[in-house]
């Protein structure tokens, strides 16, 4: 692929039409799918499928607690604890999805091996439900952010009924297209597991997830502007909590960015999939 | 094209072999050559029309899951065509996209969601999927729970469900039970007469013999013949015991054997193999005898030895020896597939480095489990001995039977004695034989009597 193919307006925007056209004829599969996807991490266990709502929601109690209480971190001259904790909250809920997404698309196309080479079987859908079973966490993230924030006061909801599902939507696209790049490199690239969690590791520490800009070495600031990542966590924050540096160049940066990674993406793995059988 | 189901034309797939997934990417990076590489398929090419059941027969490693992989799609070809007329339905692999701790309900849904239905159209077909399979009892068990039969069974009759143009089978019908093979049978029977077309992967004869009309034969991945069931059976069964044009046992058929099979070490073995031109293919509407037609199919590749000779239970104390020995029909080919109830000869070629006297021969047939069914030799049955063979001279013995063996395969010991009954020479299990099906006993039978029955009305006794 040339770099000019790479700007193709019309395999780029392909690459909507495709998602869509997939989601759609394998509907019925997709749901299947996820709801597996879903249930297989705890098949046999008491509880069942109740942990894909009960883990999230307990991650989410454990740092609510820690924030409110043991760390009782400040954003800026706001001395309130519930606000941070929405804030790291707001922070948390994305970055735990999109862990949640990297560490289990990465293997998803190499752990269905047998489906992708012994049936005619539509693999893009592998990499759709592996976001849809990770949706729970989400959606119990942002709840548990936007209660945090109406708890301290610092909710605006005309400004959450605005930004927060601009922020959605672009997030679903960035994660849609992490998921294609990754599960289809990590079918030729095994260690890609191990580099993500690696990556995922320090990244936590690397963008503005848990703390405030501000807060952060000069060096470090500087590298927020040009990270696109770093540009998702402002949106979400803001979106739910509301002016830390208000960043106006963050709507602009995390969209594309989402958009290109999308398109990109599911063009890498659609480059790529023919040879996918010649490795499993 | 309207009315081929499958066309494939000068299909190849070289699988470059990478030692890790990585060193793909590497390669795809750097530009530098990291692979070695393996021809699974070389210029593969035939036609399947709609409506026909094709069996595909082949050694362990021959090409055939590969063929069927890349006639499916599901993997990428490396030269070549295949045009597809249809919605494909492919069952690779037993119980793919079944998921063990689902009951075989869920399995059945996600199964038929996995081939491509919607999930209108497997409630709508549920009941008839699990009646096909008899599984009703166990349906809400889980799956890792059936047995292999009953799994063959569900993922028979999920993937047939899908009422697809062009379905593929690989092996998978092989697990299953007598008479479900046969509710099978009569399954792809109705689907050839909807014009549907099958393509049918197995190294059991039989199978194919009874699903398919036409067949072809791989090794090493090239098709070595295609024609009727029938006669690509007979010639799939000579490459994997006949031993050249022969269909006999020779010593140097055997030697070649092992110069053969060290050969397939070397790495270039498998190009060597696609060098060569050995395709030929039968017509598919000759009357020619099956046994001469299955003489055309050159066999240039490396012959199997049976896998019940154990030539260090030879035994060769004497000077007399047999040089060659084969079966032949009444036509005079040389056979290694008999028809039940029908006459051959065993034909033994003896010879000696000095004069010896009464030269006795003799066989032994023994069943697949080494249980021996007939041994006899010209002492024995009081029949006159070879009063004589000159040093160096060459003698032909003929011994002519009828064959009353039940279906299944035998293994055949010649042995040239003196009329004391020491042995000269024997060659342990040397040849292996099968008889074909034959309606006339069931399975389990060793040899067919020829039974005639009587009735005689009003009477207990038969008379």
């Amino acid at each position: 692929m040339s770099v000019l193919a790479l700007v193709n307006p019309i395999a780029n925007f392909g690459a909507l039409w495709g998602v869509g056209y997939t989601m759609f004829k394998h509907r019925g599969l997709v749901s299947a799918m996820t709801g597996r996807e879903l249930t297989d991490r705890y098949a046999g266990q008491v509880l069942g499928a109740s942990w894909a709502f009960l883990a999230p929601m307990l991650t989410m109690t454990v740092y609510i607690v820690v924030f409110t209480f043991i760390f009782q971190g400040r954003l800026g001259e706001i001395e309130n604890p519930a606000a941070f904790t929405a804030y790291a909250l707001s922070g948390l809920a994305p970055w735990l999805t999109m862990s949640d997404v990297l560490s289990r698309s990465v293997v998803t196309v190499v752990s269905n091996g047998n489906l992708v080479k012994q049936i005619v079987f539509p693999v893009e859908v592998l990499p759709i439900k592996v976001v849809f079973a990770c949706l729970p966490t989400l959606g119990i993230g942002i709840t548990a952010a936007v209660v945090a924030a109406a708890v301290s006061g610092v909710m605006d909801w005309e400004r959450l009924a605005i930004y927060l599902p601009a922020a959605l939507l672009s997030f679903m696209f960035f994660v849609g297209g992490l998921a294609y790049f990754v599960s289809s490199f990590g079918v030729f690239l095994r260690d890609l597991k191990d580099i993500i969690n690696f990556i995922l590791g320090i990244g936590l520490f690397l963008n503005p997830i848990i703390y405030p800009p501000g807060g952060a070495p000069d060096w470090l600031q500087t590298s927020f502007i040009y990270n696109p990542i770093a540009n998702m966590f402002f949106c979400f924050h803001y979106a739910i909590v509301g002016g830390v540096d208000p960043p106006n160049q963050a709507w602009i940066i995390f969209p594309v960015f989402s958009v290109v990674v999308f398109m990109l993406g599911w063009r890498a793995f659609r480059f790529l999939k023919p040879a996918f059988g010649n490795v499993l | 094209m309207s009315d081929l189901a499958i066309q494939v034309t000068g299909l190849t797939k070289v699988f470059k072999v990478w030692k890790r997934p990585s060193d793909m990417l590497a390669e795809t990076l750097s530009g530098k050559k990291r692979h070695t590489e393996f021809r699974a398929l070389s210029n593969v090419s035939f036609d399947m029309p709609k409506g026909a059941v094709l069996g595909v027969l082949g050694r362990n490693g021959a090409g055939k899951s590969t063929l069927l992989r890349l006639v499916a799609g599901t993997l990428e070809k490396t030269a070549g065509k295949v045009k597809v007329n249809g919605r494909i339905a492919a069952i690779l692999e037993l119980g793919t996209g079944f998921h063990p701790d689902y009951t075989g309900r869920e399995n059945v849904v996600l199964g038929g969601l996995c081939l491509g239905l919607t999930k209108k159209e497997i409630a709508r077909r549920f009941d008839e999927i699990v009646d096909f399979s008899e599984l009703r009892e166990f349906i809400d068990q889980p799956f890792r729970t059936y047995s292999s039969g009953m799994k063959a069974r569900l993922t028979f009759a999920v993937a047939t469900s899908v009422d697809p143009d062009i379905l593929i089978i690989d092996e998978a019908l092989s697990v299953g039970d007598a008479r479900f093979s046969l509710k099978s049978f009569d399954r792809i029977q109705n689907f050839k007469k909807r014009g549907k077309a099958i393509l049918f992967v197995s190294h059991d004869i039989n199978m194919v013999n009874t699903f398919c009309d036409q067949a072809i034969m791989l090794e090493r991945g090239e098709l070595l013949g295609a024609g009727t069931a029938k006669v690509v059976g007979n010639a799939y069964h000579q490459l994997l015991f006949g031993h050249g044009r022969q269909l006999g046992w020779t010593p140097a058929a055997s030697e070649e054997a092992d110069d053969d099979s060290t050969a397939t070490v070397s790495p270039d073995a498998e190009v060597v193999a696609g060098a060569r031109d050995v395709t030929t293919i039968i017509d598919e509407h000759s009357d020619v005898p099956d046994a001469e037609s299955a003489v055309i199919i050159p066999f240039a590749g490396a012959h199997d030895v049976p896998a019940a000779r154990a030539p260090e239970l030879d035994v060769a104390d004497g000077p007399a020896t047999i040089v060659s020995f084969m079966v032949r029909d009444e036509s005079g080919e040389p056979v290694t597939r008999l028809q039940n109830l029908t006459n051959y000869d065993f034909v033994v070629e003896l010879t000696s480095p000095v004069d010896v006297e009464n030269v006795a021969i003799g066989f032994t047939i023994r069943g697949p489990r080494g249980i021996e069914l007939f041994s006899s030799d010209t002492v024995q049955q009081r029949q006159p001995v070879l009063p004589k063979l000159a040093a160096g001279e060459h003698a032909k013995v003929f011994a002519s039977f009828r064959n009353v063996l039940a279906p299944g395969t035998y293994f055949v010991t010649p042995f040239v004695g003196r009329a004391d009954g020491l042995k000269h020479h024997e060659l342990n299990d040397c040849l292996q034989l099968s008889v074909e099906e034959n309606p006339g006993v069931y399975n389990a039978s060793l040899v067919n009597l020829e039974v005639q029955f009587r009735f005689v009305k009003g009477l207990s006794k038969v008379g």
